[in-house]
């Protein structure tokens, strides 16, 4: 089987368009080889990353034009499309609660920063109750911070999961709470935000705080084994002061410290 | 009879914001290609019956006014950027699939050809089936199969090759 003829059959099989014989017969080598296996996975994650992709672009949608007559003016509409994308952005901030609203998730504590917030934000997740992963035309539209790095922890088992805004009374921009869970269930919080509002985590906490030209991070993780969280911390920072460098180093150790260690004790 | 219009019309706007977003990259084209499609849908004379062939019919609109849109500019951008990159897919390796997720998915679009971009919008995100998508693109389903699944592939060859994902400045927009 050449390769096209291969990734062909495979793109058939996650659409259901291949013949049931044929299905089978790719079924069963995948029940064979893990590689098989693996491309079918990562085509049906890509199928569903974008049908999530699209769902997030539908709701900014623009209304039925009042009139059908085609004289309403392209500046005007301009404008509405944009006022409708304003909303979808004040919504989406209102669905999880976090718009400067001081009752929830411990961010109306003026003057204690965000990483304090990010601290008390971690504390309240479980794994049930992720904030939704919005699509990335999302993030980079609402609370995109200049110069802002979100790290891909892959190759130490974790994946992005979810992702919202802290916002905090005072604060012109938005700090940004990134979650990541791994393969064993382990949660895992980064947040960056602007350095000059970071704060201090609260006395007790563990965590990793550092400065990154004008943004500061928070790596939180206080279930994980210390030895691997120090691994991770390590290099989260040199990824992301490398700003997507290609580093074989880091994430060889990073590999290591995840196939070294034991699950976390939030599992 | 208006607004039988207007209520069919409404249930296919937000898969046609979607696909305009797909051929123009930018939310504001998109808008307004989707209400000119709107308006131009509203005002004629005969439509398609068929549940099926209109809805079609309603993507071909907005393709055709893109295409008219895109001779009219005067300056062209070009998102093509990773046109070099669908010659590396013979060499794909994936190392984990938890490298896709929605901003990977997002950035790789936007690096996508157009054409490549399209049928993804069609296929994955608009849900049209294979025939469907063939039959908007105008062009055999055999044709649309070897490019949805040169699209996919090139698709994960880009998202493979990010290490991070720096989100981009802010420039005009601000939430609510």
């Amino acid at each position: 089987m050449t390769d096209n003829t291969y990734w062909r059959d495979l793109n058939g099989y996650v659409d259901g368009r291949l013949d049931p014989a044929d299905a089978s017969a790719l079924a069963e080598r995948a029940a064979r080889e893990p590689e098989v296996a693996r491309d079918i996975a990562m085509l049906w994650r890509l199928k569903a990353s974008l049908a999530e992709h699209g769902k997030t672009l539908e709701a900014e949608a623009p209304d039925l034009p009042h009139e059908a007559a085609p004289s309403t003016a392209p500046d005007a509409r301009r404008r509405l499309s944009v006022l409708s994308s304003v909303a979808l952005v004040a919504g989406a901030l209102l669905l999880w609660g976090l718009w400067s609203d001081p009752g929830q998730g411990g961010l109306g504590a003026s003057g204690s920063g965000w990483v304090q917030a990010a601290a008390e934000a971690h504390r309240t997740l479980s794994a049930d109750s992720l904030p939704a992963m919005p699509a990335g035309s999302f993030l980079a539209d609402s609370v995109r911070l200049e110069g802002m790095v979100a790290p891909d922890l892959g190759a130490g088992g974790l994946s992005l999961a979810g992702a919202q805004p802290l916002r905090l009374k005072g604060l012109e921009s938005p700090a940004l709470h990134l979650i990541y869970r791994g393969a064993r269930g382990c949660l895992v919080s980064l947040a960056a935000g602007p350095a000059k509002a970071m704060g201090t985590l609260p006395a007790g906490q563990s965590g990793e705080v550092w400065r990154s030209g004008d943004l500061g991070y928070l790596l939180i993780a206080p279930a994980m084994d210390p030895e691997r969280f120090a691994a991770l911390a390590e290099a989260t920072r040199t990824i992301i002061a490398r700003a997507g460098r290609e580093d074989r180093t880091t994430t060889e150790k990073l590999a290591r410290s995840h196939a070294e260690s034991g699950p976390c004790r939030n599992v | 009879m208006a607004r039988s219009r207007r209520l069919r019309l409404e249930g296919y706007l937000r898969s046609l914001f979607v696909y305009a977003y797909s051929l123009s990259q930018s939310r504001e084209d998109a808008a307004d290609l989707v209400q000119d499609c709107a308006l131009r849908a509203l005002s004629a004379r005969h439509a398609p019956d068929d549940e099926a062939a209109y809805r079609a019919w309603l993507f071909r609109v907005v393709r055709h006014l893109h295409i008219d849109s895109r001779r009219r500019a005067t300056r062209e951008v070009r998102r093509d950027r990773a046109a070099s990159l669908g010659r590396e897919e013979a060499n794909l390796r994936l190392r984990d699939e938890s490298i896709v997720n929605a901003i990977t998915v997002q950035r790789g679009l936007e690096k996508l050809k157009p054409a490549q971009r399209e049928v993804i919008a069609l296929v994955d995100m608009a849900g049209f089936s294979y025939e469907e998508a063939a039959a908007v693109l105008d062009v055999p389903a055999g044709t649309l199969m070897s490019r949805l699944h040169r699209a996919r592939r090139c698709l994960l060859a880009i998202v493979s090759q990010d290490n991070v994902y720096v989100l981009e400045p802010h420039r005009n927009r601000r939430p609510g």
